[in-house]
């Protein structure tokens, strides 16, 4: 089921794509002197990323303890500023992260953005979304010091779930003077999901997952003390799913159906002066299951999650950095190791040159919350391994 | 133990050997006198796109290697060039905007600035200063 958002082509015709508008970009660029600056009349950004994965035991997003190198990302994004307000863009992105992605471009955002004012602005399209601090730049390594983002609050394989959404955002800018500024965006919308791109077996195979409704806001507060801003997210969503349950294989499958409305906040504090990054967030993730089926009902269950990072850059081309990051699925499981993940990691940034970099991170886990009995068969998240090293080399290449 | 001596000699090193002052400059038709580091770095980050009078803002940078842009990022922006470039690696890849145009030098910045109404940009202290006013930044 391949949704609007997601356009189900293979990456050669988008390369097509680029190419051709490459072209017609080098056709209207004019030509400028030595001493003139003309802004390009299209801006063109990408980049292209290679990882590896390998852990000691467990597999985790690949099958990372054989040593997986099904960690790619590619982006391109064109935008052009209309008028002095208005401003057209869209980003193409493929992946390949284990057995998601498989290198399906997809539309990352495509947006019109109306600026009325600074503390006023209007986005329509596809949108990412506001969550956090890092959601919407989760997956862009030049953006950040680590290969991988705290995955208790951004979850690489929940990319499709939480990234995006397609819809409208109301957005601002405000400073008060010696006060301090405020920064705002409100957003609703749906979120299409092309569930065909994660793969599902065993008992209970996903026939039908949509979202008719993400609605959302985050508020930042630029405090006087230079670098260091607080912020608030909340996001509330409704996911819509059919299963097949497949559990007695002498019997035809029987469909069952399950809504979870969630709300999802997170509470999140950073230090960002010259060149030293400090950042905290705290989330909290709330989920009912409404559903006639006595299988599935269950109370409440309130997720936890957060995490602590700093880095610093020592040199322009040197940053380490390191995190220490928990979550847990389930607050009232948490003394399983099922129930829990511990992340204590540590990196290195290395800036080969301006436009190149290379990030060196290892991992150790303790717990197994976020790895998935697809990726290891024959398992339960009880029965592998509680503790467990992970180490994760990634290269990009940008501009 | 050569590449360790090699990689403690590039720590050491001072991070922008070659600094030098700097000057704020807007077209000369800009009514204002002087401005606050705040209003200067909000609109360098685009986070501000307009002026008093509402007219659009214009910021024009300086080549990533120029000493100039170094010392404006480390004493407006206060952060350093390559933190700034992570900012911007933010905004682009998320959809929200474009660094401001990049001059090779500070020439080319007043060109840009004296053709440009609402422009703002920064050169070299020494520079020769044709068709722009200095603006003092508190």
């Amino acid at each position: 089921m391949a949704g609007s958002g997601g356009v189900a082509a293979p990456i050669l015709v988008v390369m097509r794509f680029c190419v051709s508008v490459l072209g017609v970009v080098a056709l209207t660029g004019s030509a400028r002197a030595d001493d003139e600056v003309e802004p390009p009349p299209v801006e063109i950004h990408g980049f292209v990323s290679q990882g590896l994965l390998k852990s000691t035991d467990n597999n985790f997003l690949a099958d990372s303890e054989r040593g997986s190198f099904e960690f790619s990302e590619f982006g391109i994004n064109f935008s052009r500023a209309l008028t002095e307000q208005l401003r057209v863009g869209m980003q193409l992105f493929a992946r390949d992260l284990g057995p998601v992605g498989n290198y399906s471009a997809k539309i990352d955002w495509a947006y019109l953005d109306y600026r009325y004012r600074d503390w006023l602005g209007f986005r329509a399209g596809r949108i990412k979304l506001p969550f956090g601090l890092y959601n919407e730049i989760s997956d862009i390594d030049a953006a950040h010091p680590f290969a991988l983002l705290p995955q208790s609050v951004y979850p690489t394989n929940n990319r499709d779930f939480l990234l995006a959404q397609t819809g409208v955002e109301l957005y601002g800018f405000k400073r008060f003077e010696e006060s301090g500024a405020l920064e705002y965006r409100l957003y609703g919308g749906t979120i299409f999901l092309d569930t065909s791109a994660t793969p599902m077996t065993g008992p209970f195979v996903l026939q039908r997952l949509s979202i008719p409704y993400v609605v959302g806001g985050r508020i930042a507060y630029e405090t006087p003390l230079e670098g260091l801003r607080v912020a608030a997210s909340v996001q509330r969503l409704r996911l819509e799913t059919d299963f097949l349950d497949n559990r007695d294989p002498m019997m035809p499958g029987k469909m069952l159906s399950a809504d979870i409305p969630a709300t999802l906040t997170t509470f999140s504090a950073e230090y960002n002066h010259e060149d030293i990054w400090f950042a905290a967030e705290y989330s909290r993730w709330y989920t009912d299951v409404e559903t006639d089926d006595p299988l599935f009902e269950q109370p409440q269950s309130v997720s936890v999650r957060g995490y602590a990072f700093a880095a610093y850059r020592v040199r322009p081309w040197l940053m380490p950095g390191a995190y220490y990051a928990v979550m847990y699925p389930q607050l009232d499981g948490r003394d399983k190791q099922s129930g829990k993940q511990h992340d204590a990691a540590g990196t290195v940034r290395l800036d080969i040159n301006s436009n190149w970099i290379l990030k060196l991170e290892l991992h150790h886990m303790r717990g197994t919350a976020g790895l998935s009995t697809n990726l290891n068969p024959g398992e339960t998240l009880d029965t592998l391994d509680n503790r467990w090293l992970l180490f994760v080399a990634k290269t990009t290449v940008f501009f | 133990m050569r590449v360790l001596v090699v990689i403690a000699l590039l720590l050491v090193q001072p991070a922008y050997a070659d600094e030098a002052s700097f000057v704020v400059i807007v077209n000369p038709k800009n009514p204002a006198t002087k401005l606050d580091k705040k209003t200067v770095a909000d609109g360098f980050l685009k986070k501000r796109t307009r002026w008093g009078d509402d007219k659009a803002m214009q910021p024009i940078d300086q080549k990533r290697s120029a000493s100039v842009r170094a010392e404006f990022s480390k004493r407006i922006l206060d952060r350093s060039v390559a933190s700034v470039r992570t900012y911007w690696n933010q905004i682009v890849f998320s959809g929200r905007g474009v660094p401001p145009p990049e001059a090779d030098s500070d020439e080319a910045v007043i060109t840009y600035v004296a053709n440009n109404a609402g422009a703002i940009g920064y050169v070299a202290s020494t520079a020769k200063l044709d068709g722009v006013k200095v603006i003092s930044v508190k």
